[in-house]
């Protein structure tokens, strides 16, 4: 019988939601050497069984994707050919007759071993009295490494085979409904009005597995992948990928898995200080560029990403600069600040959760503005929810610095008129590599006696001296021109005064023929809803944080709102959530 | 051939109790009341009802056997009146008894036995 979870969530009583999840600690680092000894018993197997029981054997080579992602540069890409005949590598594995046992011989460079297999029965390290596992679909088994040792699948069912079909170093584990005891997701979110924070979701799966791994797991890599996806047959959410953060640990035959996902990289990347056009719609191509550059630099390789055609500097305007700061501050305030009233104009937003997406504006549809990669706009009801919250923070009337006496909105320009400012002078050794921050802010940074200048932008400056002796630095220092100490909401209700630290300086409202861009806009600081939420409800694995939904209320009227964190747990069979709101498109 | 006299219980066989119509019953999890008051849940599968088990006479060698099941988890399979025969891992759990017996010649019999038993396996077909 084959469902969606569209129509179970309809329902009252749903069916239990399949889910599936597992880590992937192959060790690429270590190396097994596999025989396999024919005594009569195999029926069939793949030609040269010893190396294709390995995946990394298998046919398996990158195609070539000409609709738009481009092809890597390697030589290792092919054009797809149907008729093209591979090896048999991973076709058969090695298969018993009906009743018969199977003997591999492992030699492998370091301990643990996980095992594809299909049958009925045990498998046995190392001969008779050696440790014998019960046989299940995904076996992790101990050798000792380094040594030739057997592993015997001892066959109990007359009328089936044993069929291997992967042997690999390392740990691969999956899991599903029989052997999950829960699966927590917490898919974060910042919708703050103040000082939003970018923060990264994680993942925690608690599963039964009756053999005692509990040294070998302990050794499972920081960063190895964890997946997840739950539904129904023919009907999952996208695949979430998450990376072990803590020590995984076995307590009596339970397994506990720890992951964050790939945002968890963000603690270890500034955002470095960078000079972005200041107007229209240059400012906003360069500011989404520059998330795609942090993106890259914390390694994160996008799910899905909204292109957007390069956008080029008329000859004169305002510019604005990213000052030095965390990543994840930087985030918060870019998604909060930058961007225009009507999100479908320009709204940059990174969401992860599993599923790193990229896109500069939302889609604009029935006024309710959602993502451009979610599905639909989501439809809840209050009657299907418990434990309904609602609060009303203060409106935020002002805006301050943080700094008192600094301005919270400036106007920046470049001024390039007369000699360069030296800026500083540094001695430097032929060859050498030289990196400074100067005192101030400018355009065209440059510096004498360099072979070659890497970075010039904002503040820094890398380069390779030349020569030995004095070189300096030079620059047009930008004219930084405060226009507000004190941001006002322009109408009149009670509330309070903020101070932020702005991420960005300048970039002042500019009306164009084609967007109104502000990148220091406290627009939604004064215009967001101060209205938050949260309540229980049954759970669907294909939200998003950000996602934007519509809120059917008892007395039947309807709210947009957006999510801003969804913590759902899979336990004993059951789904359920806590959905996190703010009223609003944010 | 189904046996409709009788149960096992662990291996040992034991006149069918009276009455004896195991009921089913659905297993929720995710289980919250709504803001109405309305329960939403997934439905996980079915198991039998816990069931008091109860026997108007049983023989000494059966009341034996009986009052050596400590609470440790045991198979106890029976035959329904569609004729399937069904295997369910149990718990038994108090046993209570009249403390008279009967002596019928040199048969000893107990009367008014109850056994509490509950079903641990969830079925999800």
């Amino acid at each position: 019988m084959s469902t969606t979870i569209d129509a179970e969530n309809a329902k009252q009583i749903r069916s239990s939601m399949e889910v599936y999840c597992g880590i992937s600690a192959e060790d690429m680092s270590a190396s097994v050497t596999l025989e396999v000894i024919d005594d009569g018993s195999i029926a069939l197997m793949d030609t040269n069984a010893d190396d294709s029981l390995k995946v990394s054997s298998w046919d398996i080579v990158p195609v070539t994707d000409l609709t738009g992602g481009g092809f890597m540069l390697d030589a290792g890409v092919e054009f797809a050919d149907l008729s093209h005949v591979g090896s048999d590598a991973g076709k058969y594995g090695v298969q018993s007759y009906t009743g018969n046992d199977l003997y591999i011989y492992v030699n492998a460079s370091i301990s643990s071993v996980s095992l594809n297999v299909r049958g009925n029965g045990t498998v046995r390290v190392g001969g008779v009295g050696g440790e014998t596992y019960p046989l299940q679909e995904q076996l992790v088994v101990v050798v000792p490494a380094g040594t030739r040792t057997s592993l015997e699948f001892l066959n109990s069912e007359p009328d089936s085979r044993m069929i291997v079909s992967t042997i690999v170093p390392g740990i691969v584990l999956n899991f599903n409904n029989d052997n999950l005891i829960s699966v927590v997701l917490d898919l974060a979110g910042d919708l703050s009005l103040q000082d939003p924070s970018f923060e990264a979701s994680s993942i925690e799966i608690n599963a039964y597995y009756p053999n005692d791994i509990s040294t070998i797991i302990s050794t499972i890599a920081e960063n190895s992948a964890l997946w997840y996806y739950a539904g129904y047959d023919g009907n999952y959410c996208e695949m979430r990928r998450f990376y072990v953060t803590e020590t995984a640990s076995q307590d009596g035959n339970i397994i506990n898995l720890r992951g964050e996902d790939a945002s968890g990289a963000f603690s270890d990347v500034e955002a470095v200080s960078h000079v972005v056009w200041g107007d229209n719609v240059v400012g906003g191509y360069e500011t989404y560029t520059y998330i795609k550059s942090l993106l890259n630099e914390a390694g994160i390789s996008l799910r899905h990403s909204q292109s957007w055609a390069k956008q080029t500097r008329p000859s004169s305007g305002n510019i604005a600069i990213i000052q030095q700061q965390s990543a994840q501050t930087f985030l918060g305030h870019v998604m909060l600040c930058c961007r225009t009233p009507d999100p479908s104009v320009y709204a940059p937003t990174y969401v992860d959760a599993g599923i790193p997406t990229l896109y500069h504006k939302r889609t604009a549809s029935d006024g309710t503005y959602k993502s451009p990669y979610q599905l639909r706009v989501w439809e809840i009801r209050e009657e299907d929810c418990a434990e309904v919250v609602r609060g009303g923070e203060r409106y935020i009337n002002a805006v301050k610095n943080e700094t008192s006496g600094e301005p919270i909105i400036c106007r920046v320009a470049p001024k390039e008129t007369g000699d360069k400012t030296v800026l500083e002078e540094v001695n430097t050794n032929a060859g050498g590599m030289y990196n400074r921050t100067v005192q101030e802010y400018c355009t065209r940074l440059y510096v004498s006696k360099a072979k070659k200048i890497y970075v010039a932008d904002a503040d820094r400056i890398s380069w390779v001296a030349q020569a030995t002796g004095v070189s300096k630095i030079y620059g047009y220092p930008v004219a930084i021109y405060p226009v507000k100490t004190t941001d006002k909401y322009s109408g009149s209700r009670p509330g309070v005064t903020i101070k932020v630290s702005p991420s960005i300086i300048g970039g002042v409202k500019s009306t164009s023929a084609n967007v109104n861009n502000d990148l220091t806009s406290n627009y939604m600081r004064f215009n967001g809803s101060n209205i938050t939420g949260s309540f229980t409800w049954k759970g669907d694995p294909r939200m998003q944080p950000r996602d934007t939904f519509k809120f059917i209320r008892l007395n039947g009227t309807t709210e947009v709102a957006t999510i801003e964190r969804i913590e759902m747990t899979h336990e004993a069979g059951g789904t359920s959530a806590v959905i996190y709101y703010r009223l609003g498109v944010m | 051939m189904p046996y409709f006299n009788t149960i096992t219980i662990d291996g040992e066989t034991y006149y069918r109790p009276n009455g004896f119509t195991p009921a089913r019953e659905y297993v929720y999890a995710g289980e919250y009341v709504t803001c109405t008051g309305k329960t939403i849940a997934d439905v996980v599968g079915w198991k039998y009802s816990d069931i008091a088990l109860t026997w108007d006479a049983l023989p000494q060698d059966q009341i034996d056997n009986l009052l050596a099941l400590n609470g440790e988890a045991v198979t106890m399979t029976w035959t329904d009146a569609d004729g399937a025969t069904a295997s369910e891992t149990v718990i038994p759990s108090t046993h209570s008894l009249t403390a008279t017996r009967f002596m019928n010649g040199t048969n000893p019999v107990w009367r008014d036995i109850q056994t509490e038993l509950r079903f641990l396996n969830v079925h999800n077909d």
